[in-house]
């Protein structure tokens, strides 16, 4: 589950240099706030939320927290009397396109949500500025990036190919809304490859596929390595997401004399003289057990 | 009183009364009801959806809960429970302090539907041939296959319970636990071999895995620690199974050989990990220590059916024993000394240590013939890998970036000991405008391996051969990305391209080129009303040489080149005359797949693979009143292919394969949806109303 957010212990983590003065807060927390903005369908939501929720005293609204401040920072001098023909001082605001930096804006939310981004500042995703407001909306009771059917439109706003992927005759369910990115990946970071939720490729491919891990009696040395070696997990135009197919993905890496030498030629199809070699799985018409065999009669990987 | 630092300005909060907060109090609940309908029977378009048979299905989704003023809450969400990718979830607990979730899902694998076959599974984990079955050497001199043969589906399903829980015991400490058990149950299409002769059947699969992990959160004045432990364990019912010898057996006791199928195994993980806050140049130190094990210790089968062929040789072990260490620690700095300057560091290694011992095993080849004495190799690795990055604002609007990194893989027994991996890119990112950010990265990665050793396998490699996961490789590589959001309209692109050359390899990989565009331009023509249209364009090529000449020379080639195209369009329209809700989506996806070998006589080109999917979606929504709504969803998908190694490979059309004689995927479905949607309790929820906005 996803569990509760305790507060952190110390001041928020500061990208930016520290303010010199005591920051002014509202009067009144939330219902200053609410005086104005009580209206907006899109600021009352907040209160379906788990941001919301008076019995926690470690969300913005538990006992004793900054409410709508605890984010959007102190609000003394927007909430104050503006002079005429001057400009209300902003907050901080969350979204892309707006006054306030999208290091401002994650520094508000790593104050709490640290822990659960622990590798933020490792990230590819903190490599080229993205705030937590564009994937996240926190004023949703079901924020769509957190929901498998609507996590792959997230994420291909900006991961445009992969978003493509998808749609490949051999590809992982997400089309299908059965399987979200973070099935596989940590967007809020990691230093492993690609930003994987596991420490290796193949760690998380076991996840789903434990049948894979082994260790088998008769090992086929990549599959033990690197799954993406031969598969790619984004989707492919061949069975079984394999970059290339059988016979010419394994004659790749396999030339002993004999058939492991001879192409794959066109009139090994139907209306030539068919060949067992070429159709169907190719290789792994005989050696089915690419992944690995545990008979003691595996070594070729056919048992 | 709240937790210390909640609060880290030290507010007087003691008269923020929140009386204008509207805190959700009241249980709210709306349920869906309805029916779908499919008017063709397709695996291919119900592969992952369920709706894999033409008919009725009913279509029943609900969700609510309640969070008390007494601090407790509950939600629960039943999503899609007529059809076979049903799930339920439920969520409870005392805000702040406890949170328990049970969790449950089903996913079909629908992976064929056009196959056939005459096996059946007579016992557990045997599939026999009908008693009147006619023996021949070729799949033609099989008389009673006609009559014998009998459609069959392929595919599985996997359904999945999980358990967390997550408890507060203080302020700054969080413990969890979770629990998930995974059973997968049906059939795959698995091809099975006596001595070159191949039959097609529906293997069995019949396998569970339950994982879980525990673990503990401290948080302290500048960081967390994490300590977990993970542990997973694979069961399969079945060790291997039985099947019946379509073809004349080549000794008298093989009418059966039996196949392995994935061992039962147990993995399990140790680690810590968190970050520290340096006082310093806003520095962030993260790190993770994980040390793992797998382990392996089924029973393993016996050498061969064939009591004749095993020759009274007997097992070593009754089991592998088998045992392999794992080891990843990483480590990254992130500093940024100046207000326009950010560097980052990370180191990484990993190391897979087969721990194994090796035995010798006297083995029959596809329980056809003795094979001799082998002994299995154990393969293993240590991964090193440093990386950095310096990143400079060097104008307003201009970041650049440089960064390179530097990995080393050690291997046991395999052909060559080390390689090293080196790669250095720039990148150069421009916000000219607050709506325009265009991000460009150059880069090169270079791979030099060591002295390259063929290995005295039997038959030997071609010493020409290098496999490309071990030897030399140039690339090149470009990546841009270009995110334009002025007002009303938002334009994003995306580019990647490599270029991959295998300088050393005579033999095997030569060059791979990908190239991958993609890019969407959505305008939101009303404020509740956009338009968006979506494109993409793939390109993979690859060039690889071979030889069947002796002595060994490069003397074939095969060129292959996969395109994939897509495109699509759609619109959405909310509150049309203040009640009806529109989408429209057109979806195109196609794919090419062009392979030719060349340099040897009768190559040539393969034909052209091809899948083609065109795909309209259209849902309609009508706000009967505030509690009461009507959903209409219409969907038509057709879907061609042609596949080479599918089209006209009947079960007899190739003489030592017993096919199961499956179709490349074609279909053409229309699907209807009607559902009426209640809401319970509240009226119209905030929520609700946002989203809508």
């Amino acid at each position: 589950p996803a569990p509760a957010e305790p507060a952190k212990e110390a001041p928020a983590k500061a990208e930016s240099p520290p303010t010199p003065e005591p920051p002014a807060y509202s009067r009144r927390g939330a219902d200053t706030c609410l005086n104005c903005h009580g209206d907006d369908p899109v600021t009352m939501a907040i209160f379906r939320t788990r941001h919301a929720q008076p019995k926690n005293p470690n969300t913005p609204f538990g006992h004793g927290q900054l409410q709508c401040e605890a984010c959007h920072g102190p609000g003394g001098a927007h909430t104050g009397r503006v002079p005429r023909g001057q400009t209300r001082p902003p907050v901080v605001y969350f979204g892309r396109n707006t006054v306030t930096p999208i290091e401002k804006q994650n520094e508000m939310c790593l104050a709490c949500h640290n822990p659960k981004a622990g590798e933020w500042y490792a990230s590819a995703h903190r490599d080229h500025d993205v705030g937590c407001a564009d994937c996240h909306q926190s004023h949703v009771a079901r924020d769509p990036v957190l929901q498998k059917a609507t996590q792959g439109d997230v994420c291909g706003t900006c991961h445009q190919v992969q978003k493509q992927n998808m749609l490949l005759p051999f590809a992982h369910p997400l089309r299908d809304q059965q399987m979200g990115c973070t099935g596989c990946h940590s967007p809020h970071g990691s230093t492993t490859q690609a930003s994987l939720r596991k420490d290796t490729v193949n760690d998380t491919c076991y996840t789903c596929h434990a049948d894979k891990r082994g260790p088998f009696l008769w090992e086929h040395q990549p599959v033990s390595e690197d799954c993406g070696l031969c598969h790619q997990p984004h989707g492919s135009v061949h069975p079984g997401m394999l970059k290339q197919r059988s016979p010419f993905l394994c004659q790749q890496c396999h030339q002993s004399q004999g058939h492991p030498a001879v192409p794959g030629l066109p009139s090994a199809l139907p209306g030539g003289a068919p060949s067992a070699t070429a159709l169907a799985a190719g290789c792994a018409n005989c050696h089915s057990q690419v992944h690995g065999s545990n008979h003691p009669s595996g070594r070729q990987l056919m048992r | 009183a709240a937790p210390a630092g909640a609060n880290p300005a030290g507010v007087d909060t003691s008269t923020w009364k929140c009386e204008s907060c509207p805190f959700y109090g009241e249980y709210e609940a709306e349920a869906e009801a309805g029916a779908i309908y499919i008017d063709e029977d397709s695996a291919r378009f119900g592969r992952y959806n369920g709706l894999d048979e033409k008919g009725a299905y009913a279509d029943l989704s609900a969700r609510g809960g309640q969070r008390r003023e007494s601090g407790t809450f509950f939600e629960y969400e039943l999503i899609d429970l007529g059809l076979d990718t049903r799930e339920a979830r439920l969520t409870a607990g005392r805000e702040g302090v406890l949170e328990a979730a049970l969790h449950y899902d089903e996913i079909p694998y629908n992976a064929w539907d056009t196959t056939a076959t005459p096996y059946a599974r007579t016992a557990k984990d045997t599939l026999s041939l009908p008693s009147n079955w006619v023996r021949a050497g070729a799949t033609s001199g099989m008389s009673a296959l006609g009559s014998t043969i009998r459609p069959v589906t392929i595919g599985t399903d996997r359904s999945a319970l999980g358990l967390g829980l997550s408890w507060l015991a203080r302020s700054n400490v969080e413990v969890y636990a979770d629990a998930r058990r995974e059973e997968i149950e049906g059939t795959r299409r698995s091809p099975v071999v006596f001595l070159g002769q191949i039959a097609e059947l529906p293997e069995p699969v019949d396998a569970s895995h339950d994982q879980f992990e525990v673990g503990a959160v401290y948080r302290f004045a500048r960081g967390y620690a994490r300590l977990s432990w993970y542990l997973s364990k694979y069961d399969n019912s079945l060790n291997g199974f039985l099947f019946e010898n379509a073809y004349i057996p080549a000794a008298p006791d093989t009418v059966f050989g039996r196949k392995a199928q994935a061992p039962d195994n147990d993995a399990n993980l140790l680690a810590i990990d968190g970050n520290f806050l340096l006082p310093w140049w806003n520095g962030v130190l993260s790190y993770r220590l994980a040390d793992g094990r797998y382990e392996q210790d089924a029973t393993l089968l016996p050498i061969s059916t064939s009591a004749a062929l095993t020759g009274g040789a007997t097992l070593p072990r009754t089991s592998l024993d088998g045992r392999v260490d794992t080891a990843h620690y990483r480590a990254n700095l992130s500093l940024k000394p100046h207000s326009r300057l950010r560097l980052r560091g990370n180191y990484r290694y990993d190391e897979r240590d087969d721990r194994t011992d090796p035995f010798a095993v006297r083995y029959v080849e596809t329980d056809s013939f003795p094979g001799g004495t082998a002994t299995a190799q154990r393969y293993g690795y240590e991964r090193t890998r440093f990386e950095g990055l310096a990143e400079g604002r060097v104008l307003d609007w201009l970041f650049v970036a440089v960064g390179g990194s530097d990995e080393e893989v050690e291997r046991t027994n395999q052909e060559t000991s080390e390689t090293t991996e080196t790669s250095t890119w720039g990148r150069a990112r421009l916000k000219p405008h607050p709506t325009v950010e265009f991000a460009a990265t150059y880069g090169e990665a270079r791979i030099e391996s060591g002295e390259y050793v063929t290995r005295p396998d039997q038959p030997p490699e071609n010493p020409l051969l290098r496999k490309y996961n071990l030897t030399n490789r140039d690339r090149d590589f470009v990546e841009a990305r270009l995110n334009w959001t002025p007002g009303k309209v938002s334009f994003t692109a995306e580019a990647v391209v490599s270029e991959d050359t295998y300088g050393k390899s005579l033999i095997g990989l030569q060059t791979s080129d990908d190239k991958r565009y993609a890019g969407t331009a959505s305008w939101a023509f009303h404020e509740r009303g956009s338009v968006y249209v979506t494109g993409g364009y793939q390109q993979i090529e690859s060039l690889q040489a071979g030889s069947e000449g002796i002595p060994p020379t490069q003397d074939w080639r095969t060129r292959h080149e996969d395109e994939f195209t897509t495109a699509g369009a759609g619109i959405r329209f909310d509150k049309v005359l203040g009640k009806v809700d529109l989408t429209l989506d057109y979806t195109y996806a196609r794919s090419k797949g062009q392979i030719a070998t060349e340099a040897v006589v009768r190559g040539g080109a393969f034909p052209q693979l091809d899948t083609e999917l065109n795909s309209v979606r259209i849902g309609a929504g009508y706000d009967v009143n505030d509690r009461l709504r009507v959903n209409l969803a219409y969907v038509f998908e057709d879907y061609d292919s042609s596949d080479w190694q599918l089209d006209g490979v009947e079960p007899t059309t190739v003489r030592n394969l017993l096919s199961l004689g499956a179709d490349a995927y074609n279909y053409r479905v229309n699907g209807l949806g009607l559902s009426f949607t209640y809401r319970f309790g509240a009226a119209k929820a905030p929520a609700a109303e946002a989203e809508e906005e």
